[in-house]
């Protein structure tokens, strides 16, 4: 009788066999592609995402630096007000010289007396005629106006005050009143200095 | 990845960085020059402030009214005249057409500013007023 050779079990092999199916070649198989619809929504998924990034990149550099241009120019225009400003300043400035020494030298007894009083109770230093070109003239930055003047208490007052209006000659320029103290000494007073104290817009 | 989408995207990141850049250093520039012109206009100021003080000074009206308005002119510029100024700043004086203001030019860069003196507005000179009509009134 021979003999039977027992059989060995079978191990599992070592290299796929033509039966498995390969994890990434469907196509081998013939079967439709299962993963596919998904790698190429990814690709266009990613492309799609390229363009979006890059408009608001742009967007977002062009805005900063539209908003650091706007705030240069507002730089600008704050700048060329304050040089308006002083324009105007200087010139209401010079327009309180010019007052104060048409006072001293003309009509100093005006100088202790309220505006009010000029045209009625100044007239025994000053004609009436003379009245108006004393209180105005032209400047650099237009035209000014005296519009008070108010001395300190006491019948020798030490001091005045003074309101000067300035109607600007070029258009668009804003119209200002300046307020001038003006020191004043000796028997019969005498300026002896004009400080501008402040600058206001005025109402046009 | 779609090269034309690609390419797009990278043109229009390019063109606005250069845009964005040229905005960038423009608005530099026109900060540093802003910056400059303040600056020079503060040292104008600070000038105008000084001469301002030095014309309040006693020693300029001494002799005031009875000083000649030419003698006291003269005056009021060597005082305007004494004070130093900063490196590039230029000052002008000239006498206005009437003869009785003096007026005062600091230049310095673009800006300017200009103010005018009335030699009679510190203490009076010259000629006074004329006599009142009512005795015993100041004149």
């Amino acid at each position: 009788m021979a003999e039977r050779r027992p059989q060995r079990p079978s191990r599992p092999p070592l290299l796929p066999t033509t039966k498995t199916r390969p994890r990434f070649s469907p196509a081998a198989t013939g079967q439709p592609l299962a993963g596919s619809g998904r790698c190429v929504k990814k690709a266009s998924q990613e492309a799609a995402f390229v363009l979006p990034l890059a408009i608001a990149a742009a967007l977002v550099a062009l805005l900063g630096s539209l908003s650091v241009q706007s705030a240069v120019l507002q730089n600008r225009l704050d700048q060329a007000v304050r040089q308006q400003l002083r324009e105007q300043e200087d010139s209401l400035a010079s327009a309180a010289q010019q007052l104060v020494g048409r006072l001293n030298r003309h009509a100093p007894c005006l100088l202790v007396l309220p505006l009010e009083q000029w045209s009625s109770q100044g007239q025994q230093c000053l004609h009436a005629s003379q009245l108006e070109p004393l209180t105005q003239g032209e400047g650099r930055e237009g035209r000014w106006h005296l519009r008070g003047w108010n001395p300190g208490p006491g019948p020798v007052p030490s001091s005045a005050t003074a309101v000067l209006d300035l109607t600007p000659g070029t258009s668009g320029r804003a119209r200002r009143q300046a307020t001038v103290a003006v020191v004043l000494e000796g028997g019969p007073p005498r300026a002896q200095a004009v400080r501008l104290l402040g600058l206001r817009g005025v109402e046009p | 990845m779609n090269l034309m989408e690609v390419m797009t995207a990278a043109l229009l990141f390019l063109a606005s960085s250069g845009a964005s850049l040229a905005l960038w250093s423009q608005a530099a520039g026109s900060l540093a020059d802003d910056s400059d012109r303040l600056a020079r206009s503060d040292r104008l100021e600070a000038v105008l402030v000084a001469v301002e003080s030095r014309l309040r000074d006693p020693d300029l009206r001494q002799g005031a009214p009875a000083l000649p308005c030419p003698v006291l002119l003269d005056r009021l510029a060597a005082t305007i005249e004494a004070g130093s100024l900063p490196v590039g700043m230029e000052r002008h004086l000239t006498i206005a057409a009437p003869g009785d203001l003096l007026q005062l030019r600091l230049v310095e860069g673009g800006e300017e500013r200009m103010r005018s003196y009335n030699p009679a507005a510190f203490g009076g000179c010259g000629e006074v007023a004329p006599p009142a009509t009512e005795p015993g009134h100041a004149s």
